[in-house]
Protein backbone atom coordinates (compact mmCIF):
# COMPACT_ATOMS: atom_id res chain seq x y z
CA UNK A 1 0.00 0.00 0.00
CA UNK A 2 1.79 3.03 -1.02
CA UNK A 3 2.05 5.59 1.67
CA UNK A 4 2.75 8.96 0.99
CA UNK A 5 2.08 12.05 3.37
CA UNK A 6 0.77 14.51 1.27
CA UNK A 7 1.73 17.98 1.98
CA UNK A 8 -0.89 19.60 -0.42
CA UNK A 9 0.89 22.66 -1.42
CA UNK A 10 -0.88 25.42 0.55
CA UNK A 11 -2.57 27.29 -2.38
CA UNK A 12 -4.34 23.79 -3.28
CA UNK A 13 -5.18 23.08 0.34
CA UNK A 14 -7.29 26.46 1.15
CA UNK A 15 -8.95 26.05 -2.69
CA UNK A 16 -10.02 22.44 -1.52
CA UNK A 17 -11.05 23.58 2.20
CA UNK A 18 -13.18 26.56 1.11
CA UNK A 19 -14.82 25.12 -1.88
CA UNK A 20 -15.11 21.88 0.04
CA UNK A 21 -16.86 24.40 2.97
CA UNK A 22 -19.22 25.72 0.78
CA UNK A 23 -20.83 22.81 -0.21
CA UNK A 24 -21.20 20.46 2.71
CA UNK A 25 -18.23 18.13 2.46
CA UNK A 26 -18.02 15.27 5.18
CA UNK A 27 -15.53 16.06 7.84
CA UNK A 28 -15.36 20.14 7.10
CA UNK A 29 -17.13 22.45 8.63
CA UNK A 30 -20.52 23.56 7.76
CA UNK A 31 -20.69 26.93 9.03
CA UNK A 32 -20.27 28.70 5.84
CA UNK A 33 -22.64 26.16 3.63
CA UNK A 34 -24.99 27.04 6.09
CA UNK A 35 -24.84 30.76 6.11
CA UNK A 36 -25.66 30.38 2.36
CA UNK A 37 -21.80 30.72 0.91
CA UNK A 38 -21.57 29.46 -2.37
CA UNK A 39 -18.17 29.17 -5.01
CA UNK A 40 -19.08 31.74 -7.32
CA UNK A 41 -15.39 32.57 -8.75
CA UNK A 42 -12.33 30.57 -9.02
CA UNK A 43 -9.06 32.25 -10.17
CA UNK A 44 -11.09 35.35 -11.79
CA UNK A 45 -9.54 37.87 -12.95
CA UNK A 46 -11.80 41.00 -13.20
CA UNK A 47 -11.80 45.37 -13.20
CA UNK A 48 -12.06 46.88 -9.85
CA UNK A 49 -13.71 50.20 -9.64
CA UNK A 50 -11.09 52.72 -11.11
CA UNK A 51 -10.69 49.75 -13.77
CA UNK A 52 -7.57 48.06 -12.27
CA UNK A 53 -6.95 44.18 -12.57
CA UNK A 54 -7.71 42.02 -9.38
CA UNK A 55 -7.14 38.39 -9.34
CA UNK A 56 -8.80 36.65 -6.11
CA UNK A 57 -7.81 32.92 -5.68
CA UNK A 58 -11.76 32.33 -4.67
CA UNK A 59 -14.80 34.60 -4.35
CA UNK A 60 -17.39 33.89 -2.37
CA UNK A 61 -20.86 34.90 -1.63
CA UNK A 62 -23.81 34.32 0.15
CA UNK A 63 -27.63 36.32 -1.00
CA UNK A 64 -28.74 35.92 2.42
CA UNK A 65 -26.09 37.40 3.87
CA UNK A 66 -25.79 40.04 1.17
CA UNK A 67 -22.02 39.44 1.26
CA UNK A 68 -19.06 38.55 -0.61
CA UNK A 69 -15.58 37.11 0.35
CA UNK A 70 -12.66 37.74 -1.69
CA UNK A 71 -9.69 35.74 -1.23
CA UNK A 72 -6.20 35.54 -1.24
CA UNK A 73 -3.81 33.61 -0.70
CA UNK A 74 -0.40 34.45 0.57
CA UNK A 75 2.24 31.49 1.38
CA UNK A 76 5.15 33.60 1.59
CA UNK A 77 6.06 36.59 3.90
CA UNK A 78 5.18 39.46 1.94
CA UNK A 79 2.04 41.53 0.75
CA UNK A 80 2.21 43.49 -2.70
CA UNK A 81 1.17 46.97 -1.77
CA UNK A 82 0.11 47.35 -5.42
CA UNK A 83 -1.90 44.63 -5.41
CA UNK A 84 -3.61 45.09 -2.00
CA UNK A 85 -4.52 48.68 -3.06
CA UNK A 86 -6.00 47.29 -6.48
CA UNK A 87 -7.93 45.06 -4.08
CA UNK A 88 -9.27 47.57 -2.36
CA UNK A 89 -10.55 49.75 -4.88
CA UNK A 90 -13.05 46.55 -5.61
CA UNK A 91 -16.51 48.34 -5.18
CA UNK A 92 -20.37 46.80 -5.05
CA UNK A 93 -20.65 48.16 -8.63
CA UNK A 94 -17.52 46.59 -9.83
CA UNK A 95 -18.42 43.17 -8.20
CA UNK A 96 -21.40 43.26 -10.02
CA UNK A 97 -20.43 44.64 -13.33
CA UNK A 98 -17.39 42.59 -13.47
CA UNK A 99 -17.72 39.65 -11.89
CA UNK A 100 -20.87 39.52 -12.35
CA UNK A 101 -22.22 38.76 -9.04
CA UNK A 102 -26.03 39.24 -8.20
CA UNK A 103 -27.14 42.91 -6.18
CA UNK A 104 -28.11 41.41 -3.69
CA UNK A 105 -24.79 39.09 -2.86
CA UNK A 106 -22.69 42.71 -3.36
CA UNK A 107 -24.46 45.08 -0.48
CA UNK A 108 -21.33 43.96 1.79
CA UNK A 109 -17.92 43.13 0.64
CA UNK A 110 -14.82 41.90 2.66
CA UNK A 111 -11.02 41.10 1.04
CA UNK A 112 -9.68 38.17 2.99
CA UNK A 113 -5.84 37.81 2.99
CA UNK A 114 -5.15 33.99 4.29
CA UNK A 115 -1.68 33.44 5.01
CA UNK A 116 0.84 31.02 6.77
CA UNK A 117 0.55 30.91 10.98
CA UNK A 118 4.95 32.15 10.99
CA UNK A 119 4.05 35.32 8.79
CA UNK A 120 1.54 36.48 10.25
CA UNK A 121 3.57 39.65 11.48
CA UNK A 122 4.84 40.81 8.24
CA UNK A 123 1.58 40.05 6.32
CA UNK A 124 -0.30 42.30 8.95
CA UNK A 125 2.09 45.21 7.79
CA UNK A 126 0.25 45.58 4.94
CA UNK A 127 -2.89 43.86 5.78
CA UNK A 128 -3.67 46.31 8.01
CA UNK A 129 -2.68 49.80 6.56
CA UNK A 130 -6.25 48.56 3.95
CA UNK A 131 -8.51 47.09 7.04
CA UNK A 132 -8.24 43.91 5.23
CA UNK A 133 -9.53 41.02 6.97
CA UNK A 134 -6.08 38.58 7.99
CA UNK A 135 -6.50 34.82 8.27
CA UNK A 136 -4.01 32.37 9.39
CA UNK A 137 -3.87 28.70 8.58
CA UNK A 138 -2.69 27.43 12.16
CA UNK A 139 -2.42 23.63 13.78
CA UNK A 140 -6.31 24.16 15.28
CA UNK A 141 -7.64 25.75 11.80
CA UNK A 142 -8.06 29.34 10.54
CA UNK A 143 -7.27 32.25 12.93
CA UNK A 144 -8.81 35.24 12.47
CA UNK A 145 -6.02 37.87 13.65
CA UNK A 146 -6.55 40.85 12.11
CA UNK A 147 -9.68 42.56 11.75
CA UNK A 148 -13.80 41.71 11.49
CA UNK A 149 -15.90 40.72 8.34
CA UNK A 150 -18.73 43.28 7.59
CA UNK A 151 -20.86 40.86 8.45
CA UNK A 152 -21.46 39.16 12.11
CA UNK A 153 -22.65 35.77 11.13
CA UNK A 154 -18.79 35.18 9.92
CA UNK A 155 -17.41 36.55 12.54
CA UNK A 156 -18.98 34.60 14.87
CA UNK A 157 -18.21 31.69 12.89
CA UNK A 158 -14.40 32.51 12.88
CA UNK A 159 -14.51 33.34 16.47
CA UNK A 160 -11.44 33.81 16.26
CA UNK A 161 -11.01 30.38 15.54
CA UNK A 162 -12.74 28.14 12.87
CA UNK A 163 -11.40 24.66 13.70
CA UNK A 164 -10.54 22.78 10.95
CA UNK A 165 -9.04 19.04 10.87
CA UNK A 166 -6.37 19.91 8.29
CA UNK A 167 -5.51 15.94 8.08
CA UNK A 168 -9.32 15.76 6.51
CA UNK A 169 -8.84 18.78 3.87
CA UNK A 170 -10.35 16.85 0.59
CA UNK A 171 -8.27 17.36 -2.63
CA UNK A 172 -10.88 15.92 -5.06
CA UNK A 173 -12.28 19.45 -6.53
CA UNK A 174 -8.21 20.65 -7.28
CA UNK A 175 -6.01 17.84 -6.92
CA UNK A 176 -2.65 19.56 -8.25
CA UNK A 177 -1.83 23.32 -9.06
CA UNK A 178 1.05 24.53 -10.86
CA UNK A 179 3.48 23.32 -7.88
CA UNK A 180 2.75 20.12 -7.77
CA UNK A 181 5.06 17.17 -8.42
CA UNK A 182 4.58 14.83 -11.67
CA UNK A 183 3.28 11.70 -9.67
CA UNK A 184 0.83 13.70 -8.08
CA UNK A 185 -0.48 14.75 -11.74
CA UNK A 186 0.08 10.99 -12.55
CA UNK A 187 -2.21 9.96 -9.63
CA UNK B 1 -44.84 -9.39 -26.53
CA UNK B 2 -47.22 -8.20 -23.57
CA UNK B 3 -49.72 -10.55 -24.75
CA UNK B 4 -47.31 -13.41 -24.67
CA UNK B 5 -45.96 -12.46 -21.47
CA UNK B 6 -49.70 -12.46 -20.09
CA UNK B 7 -50.25 -15.74 -21.19
CA UNK B 8 -47.17 -17.48 -19.78
CA UNK B 9 -47.59 -15.61 -16.44
CA UNK B 10 -51.26 -16.73 -15.69
CA UNK B 11 -50.47 -20.09 -16.84
CA UNK B 12 -48.30 -20.19 -14.82
CA UNK B 13 -50.23 -19.13 -11.85
CA UNK B 14 -52.87 -21.03 -12.56
CA UNK B 15 -50.35 -24.38 -11.99
CA UNK B 16 -49.30 -22.73 -8.78
CA UNK B 17 -52.39 -22.36 -7.88
CA UNK B 18 -53.93 -25.48 -8.51
CA UNK B 19 -50.98 -28.06 -8.35
CA UNK B 20 -48.52 -26.29 -5.71
CA UNK B 21 -45.81 -26.74 -8.46
CA UNK B 22 -44.85 -25.48 -12.26
CA UNK B 23 -45.92 -28.23 -14.67
CA UNK B 24 -42.87 -29.56 -16.50
CA UNK B 25 -41.37 -27.01 -19.31
CA UNK B 26 -43.86 -24.43 -17.69
CA UNK B 27 -41.69 -20.93 -16.28
CA UNK B 28 -42.63 -17.94 -14.71
CA UNK B 29 -41.91 -15.17 -16.27
CA UNK B 30 -38.67 -12.72 -15.10
CA UNK B 31 -37.47 -9.27 -15.99
CA UNK B 32 -34.24 -8.09 -15.57
CA UNK B 33 -33.45 -4.20 -15.45
CA UNK B 34 -30.57 -3.34 -17.25
CA UNK B 35 -28.79 -0.23 -17.56
CA UNK B 36 -26.80 1.01 -20.95
CA UNK B 37 -25.49 3.45 -19.90
CA UNK B 38 -24.61 5.55 -23.20
CA UNK B 39 -27.06 4.66 -24.75
CA UNK B 40 -29.31 7.59 -23.41
CA UNK B 41 -30.64 9.25 -26.64
CA UNK B 42 -29.54 6.57 -29.04
CA UNK B 43 -31.66 5.93 -31.77
CA UNK B 44 -33.44 2.41 -32.48
CA UNK B 45 -30.04 0.68 -34.87
CA UNK B 46 -27.68 1.64 -32.25
CA UNK B 47 -29.89 0.49 -29.47
CA UNK B 48 -29.90 -3.19 -32.19
CA UNK B 49 -26.50 -2.98 -32.38
CA UNK B 50 -25.64 -2.91 -28.70
CA UNK B 51 -28.02 -5.55 -27.77
CA UNK B 52 -26.60 -7.54 -30.37
CA UNK B 53 -22.90 -6.87 -29.91
CA UNK B 54 -23.63 -7.30 -25.97
CA UNK B 55 -25.29 -10.97 -26.27
CA UNK B 56 -23.53 -12.16 -28.90
CA UNK B 57 -20.11 -12.88 -28.00
CA UNK B 58 -21.76 -14.93 -24.51
CA UNK B 59 -24.25 -16.56 -26.48
CA UNK B 60 -21.61 -17.90 -28.57
CA UNK B 61 -19.90 -19.70 -26.30
CA UNK B 62 -22.34 -21.48 -24.77
CA UNK B 63 -24.33 -21.91 -27.10
CA UNK B 64 -25.29 -23.95 -30.72
CA UNK B 65 -27.66 -21.89 -32.15
CA UNK B 66 -28.35 -17.94 -31.29
CA UNK B 67 -29.70 -15.25 -33.21
CA UNK B 68 -30.39 -11.54 -31.92
CA UNK B 69 -32.96 -10.17 -33.97
CA UNK B 70 -35.31 -7.02 -34.52
CA UNK B 71 -39.12 -6.93 -34.33
CA UNK B 72 -41.77 -5.22 -35.74
CA UNK B 73 -41.84 -2.49 -33.02
CA UNK B 74 -39.20 0.10 -32.21
CA UNK B 75 -36.95 -0.93 -29.32
CA UNK B 76 -38.04 -4.23 -28.95
CA UNK B 77 -36.01 -6.99 -29.66
CA UNK B 78 -35.59 -11.03 -29.78
CA UNK B 79 -33.26 -13.04 -28.62
CA UNK B 80 -33.44 -16.94 -29.25
CA UNK B 81 -30.59 -19.68 -28.02
CA UNK B 82 -30.75 -23.17 -27.90
CA UNK B 83 -27.50 -24.61 -25.99
CA UNK B 84 -28.53 -28.28 -26.65
CA UNK B 85 -28.74 -29.50 -23.38
CA UNK B 86 -31.27 -30.26 -20.40
CA UNK B 87 -31.95 -26.52 -20.12
CA UNK B 88 -33.85 -25.79 -22.54
CA UNK B 89 -34.16 -23.28 -25.16
CA UNK B 90 -33.57 -19.57 -24.12
CA UNK B 91 -35.70 -17.24 -25.23
CA UNK B 92 -35.17 -13.09 -24.15
CA UNK B 93 -37.35 -10.00 -25.32
CA UNK B 94 -35.89 -6.96 -24.76
CA UNK B 95 -37.94 -4.42 -24.65
CA UNK B 96 -35.29 -0.79 -24.83
CA UNK B 97 -37.99 2.07 -25.37
CA UNK B 98 -36.24 3.59 -22.61
CA UNK B 99 -33.00 3.42 -24.23
CA UNK B 100 -30.62 3.55 -21.37
CA UNK B 101 -32.73 1.09 -19.35
CA UNK B 102 -33.69 -2.16 -20.98
CA UNK B 103 -36.07 -4.80 -19.25
CA UNK B 104 -35.41 -8.15 -20.68
CA UNK B 105 -38.11 -10.90 -20.61
CA UNK B 106 -38.09 -13.85 -20.23
CA UNK B 107 -39.88 -17.37 -19.26
CA UNK B 108 -36.95 -19.42 -20.06
CA UNK B 109 -35.67 -22.08 -17.19
CA UNK B 110 -33.93 -19.99 -14.74
CA UNK B 111 -30.96 -22.32 -15.63
CA UNK B 112 -31.03 -21.39 -19.15
CA UNK B 113 -31.35 -17.53 -18.53
CA UNK B 114 -29.66 -16.59 -15.92
CA UNK B 115 -25.99 -17.57 -16.94
CA UNK B 116 -26.62 -15.80 -19.98
CA UNK B 117 -27.16 -12.40 -18.73
CA UNK B 118 -24.70 -13.11 -15.77
CA UNK B 119 -21.90 -13.71 -18.99
CA UNK B 120 -23.34 -10.66 -20.98
CA UNK B 121 -22.72 -8.52 -18.32
CA UNK B 122 -19.23 -9.85 -17.12
CA UNK B 123 -18.58 -9.60 -20.37
CA UNK B 124 -19.81 -5.83 -21.86
CA UNK B 125 -18.27 -2.82 -20.36
CA UNK B 126 -21.38 -1.05 -21.62
CA UNK B 127 -24.27 -3.01 -19.77
CA UNK B 128 -25.33 -3.10 -16.05
CA UNK B 129 -28.03 -4.24 -14.38
CA UNK B 130 -29.62 -1.86 -11.99
CA UNK B 131 -28.99 -1.89 -8.40
CA UNK B 132 -31.84 -1.36 -5.95
CA UNK B 133 -31.19 -0.03 -3.05
CA UNK B 134 -32.83 -0.89 0.70
CA UNK B 135 -34.70 2.23 0.20
CA UNK B 136 -36.38 1.52 -3.29
CA UNK B 137 -37.01 -2.13 -2.86
CA UNK B 138 -39.16 -0.65 0.31
CA UNK B 139 -40.43 1.91 -2.19
CA UNK B 140 -41.66 -0.59 -4.13
CA UNK B 141 -43.42 -2.55 -1.81
CA UNK B 142 -45.09 0.20 -0.58
CA UNK B 143 -46.97 0.19 -4.22
CA UNK B 144 -48.45 -3.05 -3.08
CA UNK B 145 -48.73 -5.82 -0.04
CA UNK B 146 -46.22 -7.09 1.05
CA UNK B 147 -46.39 -11.02 0.90
CA UNK B 148 -42.66 -11.83 1.37
CA UNK B 149 -39.25 -10.70 1.86
CA UNK B 150 -35.76 -11.97 1.79
CA UNK B 151 -32.67 -10.66 3.73
CA UNK B 152 -29.21 -10.80 2.67
CA UNK B 153 -25.91 -9.54 4.43
CA UNK B 154 -22.68 -10.81 3.95
CA UNK B 155 -19.88 -8.82 5.62
CA UNK B 156 -16.76 -12.02 4.95
CA UNK B 157 -16.45 -9.68 1.85
CA UNK B 158 -14.81 -6.85 3.26
CA UNK B 159 -13.18 -8.62 6.56
CA UNK B 160 -11.96 -5.81 8.72
CA UNK B 161 -12.59 -7.01 12.27
CA UNK B 162 -12.19 -9.99 14.19
CA UNK B 163 -15.13 -12.23 13.69
CA UNK B 164 -14.46 -14.15 16.27
CA UNK B 165 -14.52 -11.61 19.19
CA UNK B 166 -17.61 -11.30 21.51
CA UNK B 167 -18.38 -7.92 19.86
CA UNK B 168 -17.61 -8.40 16.91
CA UNK B 169 -20.15 -7.83 14.08
CA UNK B 170 -22.94 -10.22 12.33
CA UNK B 171 -20.55 -11.87 9.65
CA UNK B 172 -23.41 -13.23 7.58
CA UNK B 173 -26.94 -13.50 7.37
CA UNK B 174 -29.56 -14.76 5.15
CA UNK B 175 -33.24 -15.07 5.94
CA UNK B 176 -36.77 -15.73 3.55
CA UNK B 177 -39.57 -14.67 4.76
CA UNK B 178 -43.33 -15.45 2.97
CA UNK B 179 -46.25 -14.31 4.36
CA UNK B 180 -48.46 -11.34 5.98
CA UNK B 181 -46.41 -11.37 8.92
CA UNK B 182 -42.80 -10.70 6.48
CA UNK B 183 -43.09 -6.88 7.86
CA UNK B 184 -43.16 -7.47 11.30
CA UNK B 185 -40.21 -9.73 11.36
CA UNK B 186 -38.47 -7.43 9.87
CA UNK B 187 -39.05 -4.45 12.14
CA UNK B 188 -38.28 -6.88 14.75
CA UNK B 189 -34.68 -7.61 13.32
CA UNK B 190 -34.35 -4.01 13.21
CA UNK B 191 -34.39 -3.12 16.69
CA UNK B 192 -31.69 -1.36 17.87
CA UNK B 193 -31.20 -4.85 20.26
CA UNK B 194 -31.52 -7.07 17.02
CA UNK B 195 -29.39 -6.75 14.05
CA UNK B 196 -30.22 -3.75 12.84
CA UNK B 197 -26.61 -3.29 11.13
CA UNK B 198 -26.95 -6.51 8.90
CA UNK B 199 -30.68 -6.81 8.49
CA UNK B 200 -30.59 -5.49 5.13
CA UNK B 201 -33.82 -6.14 2.57
CA UNK B 202 -32.35 -7.95 -0.91
CA UNK B 203 -35.47 -9.13 -2.28
CA UNK B 204 -39.50 -8.09 -1.56
CA UNK B 205 -42.71 -10.06 -2.57
CA UNK B 206 -45.31 -7.71 -3.79
CA UNK B 207 -48.76 -8.48 -4.70
CA UNK B 208 -50.59 -5.46 -6.77
CA UNK B 209 -54.25 -5.16 -8.16
CA UNK B 210 -54.82 -3.84 -11.47
CA UNK B 211 -57.63 -1.00 -10.36
CA UNK B 212 -59.04 -2.28 -7.23
CA UNK B 213 -60.44 -5.35 -9.22
CA UNK B 214 -59.50 -8.78 -6.98
CA UNK B 215 -59.06 -10.95 -9.87
CA UNK B 216 -56.12 -9.11 -11.89
CA UNK B 217 -53.29 -9.14 -9.83
CA UNK B 218 -49.55 -9.88 -10.03
CA UNK B 219 -47.18 -11.00 -7.56
CA UNK B 220 -43.57 -10.15 -8.02
CA UNK B 221 -40.22 -11.30 -6.13
CA UNK B 222 -37.49 -7.82 -6.86
CA UNK B 223 -34.37 -8.80 -6.03
CA UNK B 224 -31.87 -6.07 -5.46
CA UNK B 225 -29.70 -6.94 -8.30
CA UNK B 226 -32.73 -5.90 -10.92
CA UNK B 227 -34.28 -9.32 -11.01
CA UNK B 228 -37.65 -10.29 -11.08
CA UNK B 229 -39.70 -13.16 -11.57
CA UNK B 230 -43.79 -12.56 -11.53
CA UNK B 231 -46.41 -14.85 -11.39
CA UNK B 232 -50.46 -13.60 -11.46
CA UNK B 233 -53.23 -13.08 -13.82
CA UNK B 234 -52.73 -9.68 -15.01
CA UNK B 235 -49.20 -8.31 -16.88
CA UNK B 236 -50.54 -4.80 -17.04
CA UNK B 237 -50.65 -4.78 -13.35
CA UNK B 238 -47.03 -6.06 -13.65
CA UNK B 239 -46.14 -3.38 -16.47
CA UNK B 240 -46.97 -0.95 -14.33
CA UNK B 241 -45.09 -1.93 -11.49
CA UNK B 242 -42.16 -2.20 -13.86
CA UNK B 243 -42.51 1.52 -15.12
CA UNK B 244 -42.73 2.75 -11.21
CA UNK B 245 -39.44 1.08 -10.84
CA UNK B 246 -37.61 2.29 -14.02
CA UNK B 247 -39.06 5.86 -13.30
CA UNK B 248 -37.81 5.83 -10.06
CA UNK B 249 -34.55 4.46 -10.66
CA UNK B 250 -34.16 6.31 -13.50
CA UNK B 251 -34.73 9.72 -12.12
CA UNK B 252 -32.06 8.69 -8.95
CA UNK B 253 -29.25 8.19 -11.71
CA UNK B 254 -29.80 10.92 -13.50
CA UNK B 255 -29.89 13.28 -9.83
CA UNK B 256 -26.80 11.31 -9.01
CA UNK B 257 -25.35 12.30 -11.92
CA UNK B 258 -26.59 16.29 -11.83
CA UNK B 259 -24.83 16.39 -8.00
CA UNK B 260 -22.32 14.36 -7.80
CA UNK B 261 -20.49 14.66 -10.77
CA UNK B 262 -17.36 17.27 -10.67
CA UNK B 263 -17.27 19.10 -13.69
CA UNK B 264 -15.26 22.44 -14.88
CA UNK B 265 -16.29 24.24 -17.28
CA UNK B 266 -15.54 27.70 -18.63
CA UNK B 267 -18.50 30.65 -19.45
CA UNK B 268 -17.78 34.13 -20.40
CA UNK B 269 -13.82 33.62 -19.52
CA UNK B 270 -14.90 32.57 -16.49
CA UNK B 271 -13.89 29.17 -14.99
CA UNK B 272 -16.82 27.34 -12.64
CA UNK B 273 -16.73 24.27 -10.96
CA UNK B 274 -20.23 22.05 -10.42
CA UNK B 275 -21.08 19.43 -8.24
CA UNK B 276 -20.16 17.91 -4.58
CA UNK B 277 -18.93 14.91 -3.82
CA UNK B 278 -21.32 12.05 -2.41
CA UNK B 279 -20.71 11.62 1.37
CA UNK B 280 -21.55 8.35 2.47
CA UNK B 281 -20.89 7.93 6.63
CA UNK B 282 -20.47 5.04 8.19
CA UNK B 283 -22.24 4.31 11.67
CA UNK B 284 -18.92 2.90 13.26
CA UNK B 285 -15.04 4.16 12.54
CA UNK B 286 -13.66 2.02 9.94
CA UNK B 287 -11.19 -0.19 12.08
CA UNK B 288 -8.93 -0.71 9.10
CA UNK B 289 -8.50 2.06 6.78
CA UNK B 290 -6.11 0.07 4.50
CA UNK B 291 -7.69 -3.38 4.80
CA UNK B 292 -11.00 -1.68 3.73
CA UNK B 293 -10.06 0.01 1.25
CA UNK B 294 -8.38 -2.73 -0.27
CA UNK B 295 -11.29 -5.12 -0.03
CA UNK B 296 -13.76 -2.44 -2.05
CA UNK B 297 -10.83 -1.56 -4.40
CA UNK B 298 -9.67 -5.04 -5.48
CA UNK B 299 -11.27 -4.89 -9.07
CA UNK B 300 -13.61 -7.85 -8.33
CA UNK B 301 -17.43 -8.28 -7.78
CA UNK B 302 -19.75 -7.19 -6.47
CA UNK B 303 -18.31 -3.66 -6.45
CA UNK B 304 -15.83 -3.91 -9.92
CA UNK B 305 -14.28 -0.75 -8.59
CA UNK B 306 -9.78 -0.88 -8.89
CA UNK B 307 -7.75 1.34 -7.42
CA UNK B 308 -4.80 1.48 -5.64
CA UNK B 309 -5.21 3.68 -2.37
CA UNK B 310 -2.86 6.41 -1.41
CA UNK B 311 -2.84 7.27 2.28
CA UNK B 312 -2.35 11.02 2.17
CA UNK B 313 -2.78 12.26 5.31
CA UNK B 314 -2.52 9.74 8.83
CA UNK B 315 -6.60 9.25 8.74
CA UNK B 316 -7.32 9.87 5.05
CA UNK B 317 -6.33 7.33 1.99
CA UNK B 318 -7.10 9.02 -1.60
CA UNK B 319 -7.96 6.24 -4.50
CA UNK B 320 -8.24 7.15 -8.35
CA UNK B 321 -10.62 4.69 -8.81
CA UNK B 322 -11.52 2.88 -12.30
CA UNK B 323 -15.13 1.20 -12.66
CA UNK B 324 -14.03 -1.52 -13.97
CA UNK B 325 -18.06 -2.44 -15.24
CA UNK B 326 -18.68 0.90 -17.00
CA UNK B 327 -15.21 1.83 -17.59
CA UNK B 328 -15.92 5.45 -15.76
CA UNK B 329 -13.90 6.97 -12.78
CA UNK B 330 -14.35 8.76 -10.05
CA UNK B 331 -12.24 9.96 -7.35
CA UNK B 332 -12.37 8.71 -3.25
CA UNK B 333 -11.23 10.47 0.25
CA UNK B 334 -11.55 7.58 3.00
CA UNK B 335 -11.94 8.17 6.35
CA UNK B 336 -12.42 6.49 9.54
CA UNK B 337 -15.79 7.88 9.65
CA UNK B 338 -16.89 8.65 6.24
CA UNK B 339 -15.99 8.31 2.62
CA UNK B 340 -16.13 11.09 -0.06
CA UNK B 341 -17.20 10.14 -3.40
CA UNK B 342 -16.58 12.51 -6.58
CA UNK B 343 -17.76 11.34 -9.69
CA UNK B 344 -15.85 12.64 -12.70
CA UNK B 345 -17.03 14.12 -15.65
CA UNK B 346 -19.11 12.10 -17.78
CA UNK B 347 -18.96 9.17 -15.08
CA UNK B 348 -22.51 6.93 -15.11
CA UNK B 349 -24.84 7.24 -12.11
CA UNK B 350 -24.99 3.42 -12.05
CA UNK B 351 -21.21 3.84 -10.41
CA UNK B 352 -22.58 5.49 -6.83
CA UNK B 353 -25.60 3.38 -6.98
CA UNK B 354 -23.67 0.38 -7.09
CA UNK B 355 -20.88 1.43 -4.54
CA UNK B 356 -23.88 2.13 -2.38
CA UNK B 357 -26.49 -0.85 -2.47
CA UNK B 358 -23.19 -3.32 -2.11
CA UNK B 359 -22.34 -1.34 1.03
CA UNK B 360 -25.64 -2.05 2.64
CA UNK B 361 -25.08 -5.93 1.64
CA UNK B 362 -21.56 -6.03 2.24
CA UNK B 363 -20.60 -4.07 4.83
CA UNK B 364 -23.51 -2.02 7.02
CA UNK B 365 -27.16 -2.21 6.69
CA UNK B 366 -27.08 1.25 8.36
CA UNK B 367 -24.30 3.43 6.22
CA UNK B 368 -26.25 6.70 4.66
CA UNK B 369 -25.06 9.01 2.16
CA UNK B 370 -26.21 12.79 1.98
CA UNK B 371 -25.58 15.31 -0.88
CA UNK B 372 -24.22 18.75 0.23
CA UNK B 373 -27.50 19.96 1.81
CA UNK B 374 -27.24 16.88 4.07
CA UNK B 375 -30.27 15.65 2.46
CA UNK B 376 -29.99 11.64 2.21
CA UNK B 377 -29.37 10.79 -1.48
CA UNK B 378 -30.17 7.48 -1.83
CA UNK B 379 -34.32 8.35 -0.86
CA UNK B 380 -37.07 7.11 -3.39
Amino acid sequence: MPRRNLHLSFNVELMNLFIGMTRGVAGLPRDLAQLGYITRCIEFRFANGAGDQVHPELILSSGRLGHSLLLEWKSGPNTEEDQLRRYAGVTADSLRANAFLRVEECRQHDITVVGRAEHEERIAIGVERFNFVLLTRTDEGLRRVRNAFAVPELNEVINPVLAVDWSLVPCGFFPVDDSSELWEFAQ
Amino acid sequence: MARLLEDVMTSAYADLAENQHLEVDTNLVKTFLLEAHDAQDANHEHVFALVRDSFTPALARSHRRAQVSETDEQFFFVIEADAGDRHGPLSLFIDATNPRYWLAHSFSKTSAVDPVIKDVLLDSPKLDNAWLPVQLLERTAAGGALRGLGLAFDRRKIPDVDFDVPDAPVEFLKMQLWGNRAADVLRILREQEAFPESTTLSKVKIKQWLDGDDESFSLADVKYDGKITVRGTSFASYASMLTRIVDLYSRKIHDLEQKFRIRGRVEDNRFYLDGAPLNIRFPHPLPDLELFCESVFAGTAPFKLWGIPVQVSPSMFRVSVIDLHVIGSMTVEICPDFMRVYLAEGACGNTLIRLYTNLQHYYNSLISATDAQEELAFEF
